[in-house]
């Protein structure tokens, strides 16, 4: 068992660096370890990823949750347009009704106060509640840039927005989706 | 031949590679900016949200501290000007590293501020990872770094594996079912008549046809734990990411082909790339 992993390609390539220059050898063993610590801890810290990649235990359901953005009464779903940029889109606008549905306070203060005590009470937090952490006056900014976002990308200017959170069904032959129930949740 | 043999071949040919690998790199991430461009989703493109995604990420949150989101927003097309020219004058000018280096801090901050703006992790990185290796003039070094990303790109694959394991999903049978209906639920909604659609209908009628694809996709990303242990398996390797990045497309529309650059990384690909009309065996382990 020593020998094979003394042997392995990983093992070799390590030996043979910190023969050659060592400052790089540490520089990728700290790397490493870093990547296993954060893997472990769960934790994303760019460049360092998690790589979950959809393995988060879907429940069963032929229920379908949805959020649409309406622009001007026409969902933007229908709009065709390049996939990152409605990545971008539909991202934001994920953010935003978060931000709302918290009453306009930005949820990650909330999860970092009620979990990390330590940096919650450490001398640096009032910088990074004041520099990190959206606040409610970001709303009204956010809104003006996601209209101005969508008319870029639909090719036409956007009177209004209204996001609408939409619950569906899955027909039993698999062809459609019926509206079960749907709540607005923002309008602008 | 001994296996160290074979690990130096893999560094010896890699670094006489260096400038052809460095041109095709940046030739190919040229293309990517203006795919970028073309997709709407250049810095310029994307400037001006004030509400940045942050998570309880601290590279996120000393982006959001030194303000560069702000910075990058002012300064967007200067900004994407940079970028432009460095990826270009790192193709044209192969034997110098100046260039790559600008590349390379500018496209890591692109990266983080695209991903700040989606509001997710997005692991669309080939491009900004694998800029690392062009820091290095010396051939050695290059090399050297090249393999490293060589086992960052394993970990990606076999780590999505052991999380999907970790996490039940090789007897959820319900897993992949419940992810297409979530992620087809606009075509399906919108009634699209695409093929993809078509076929996501019909794959949705066959919940154990949906979990074999899903066990498939688990074992091709499981493969990659070979990447640590031995080079002679790349070939296969380089198989199984082509066949992933097919299925991803075909059923997921999924198609990151910034990641297709970590394929420079693998054996056969250094070969080809490296010395013409001289393919020496690499990586046939005694």
């Amino acid at each position: 068992m020593n020998g094979f992993f003394r042997n392995m390609l990983m093992a070799q390539y390590f030996r043979s660096l910190w023969k050659f220059n060592k400052w790089l050898c540490c520089f990728f063993g700290a790397v490493v370890i870093l990547q296993v610590v954060f893997t472990a801890i769960k934790l994303n810290a760019v460049p360092l990823l998690l790589y979950g990649m959809y393995s988060e235990k879907a429940l069963p359901s032929r229920i379908v949750h949805h959020r649409e953005a309406f622009l001007d009464d026409r969902p933007l779903s229908s709009y065709q347009m390049p996939q990152r940029r409605r990545q971008v889109l539909e991202g934001s606008l994920r953010q935003y009704v978060s931000m709302r549905k918290h009453g306009g306070e930005d949820p990650v203060r909330s999860r970092v106060e009620s979990r990390y005590f330590w940096l919650v009470r450490s001398a640096v937090y009032p910088c990074i509640k004041a520099g990190v952490f959206n606040s409610g006056k970001e709303l009204s900014a956010f809104e003006r840039w996601f209209r101005e976002a969508c008319s870029k990308t639909i090719g036409k200017p956007v009177g209004s927005v209204k996001i609408v959170e939409q619950v569906f069904r899955l027909s039993d032959d698999n062809s459609s989706l019926t509206l079960v129930s749907d709540e607005q949740v923002a309008a602008f | 031949m001994s296996r160290l043999r074979h690990f130096s071949d893999y560094l010896e040919i890699a670094g006489e590679a260096r400038s052809r690998v460095q041109r095709f790199f940046f030739a190919f991430a040229t293309l990517g900016l203006v795919i970028n461009v073309y997709t709407g989703i250049s810095l310029y493109q994307l400037r001006g949200n004030p509400l940045e995604y942050q998570a309880v990420d601290p590279t996120y949150w000393l982006f959001m501290l030194l303000h560069i989101p702000e910075w990058t927003s002012r300064f967007a097309l200067l900004f994407d000007a940079v970028l432009f020219f460095s990826c270009i004058a790192s193709a044209v000018w192969v034997r110098q590293n100046i260039s790559c280096t600008i590349f390379f801090i500018f496209h890591f901050i692109y990266f983080v501020v695209y991903n700040m703006t989606a509001a997710h992790h997005y692991h669309i990185h080939g491009t900004t990872f694998m800029g690392l290796a062009f820091l290095f003039r010396s051939r050695t070094n290059f090399a050297y770094v090249l393999l490293f990303l060589r086992f960052g790109f394993c970990f990606m694959m076999f780590s999505a594996a052991a999380w999907k394991i970790y996490r039940g999903n090789i007897t959820h049978v319900d897993q992949f079912y419940s992810f297409m209906l979530e992620y087809h639920a606009d075509n399906l909604l919108r009634s699209a008549d695409s093929w993809r659609t078509g076929l996501v209908r019909f794959l949705l009628g066959y919940k154990w046809l949906l979990h074999s694809f899903w066990l498939l996709l688990i074992a091709l990303e499981f493969l990659f734990i070979a990447g640590f242990l031995t080079l002679r398996w790349d070939r296969l390797l380089l198989a199984a990411y082509l066949l992933f990045f097919t299925g991803a497309f075909v059923l997921m529309d999924i198609y990151s082909y910034d990641n297709l650059l970590f394929l420079l990384t693998l054996a056969p690909v250094v070969q080809l790339i490296g010395l013409p009309g001289k393919r020496n065996s690499v990586g046939v382990a005694a």
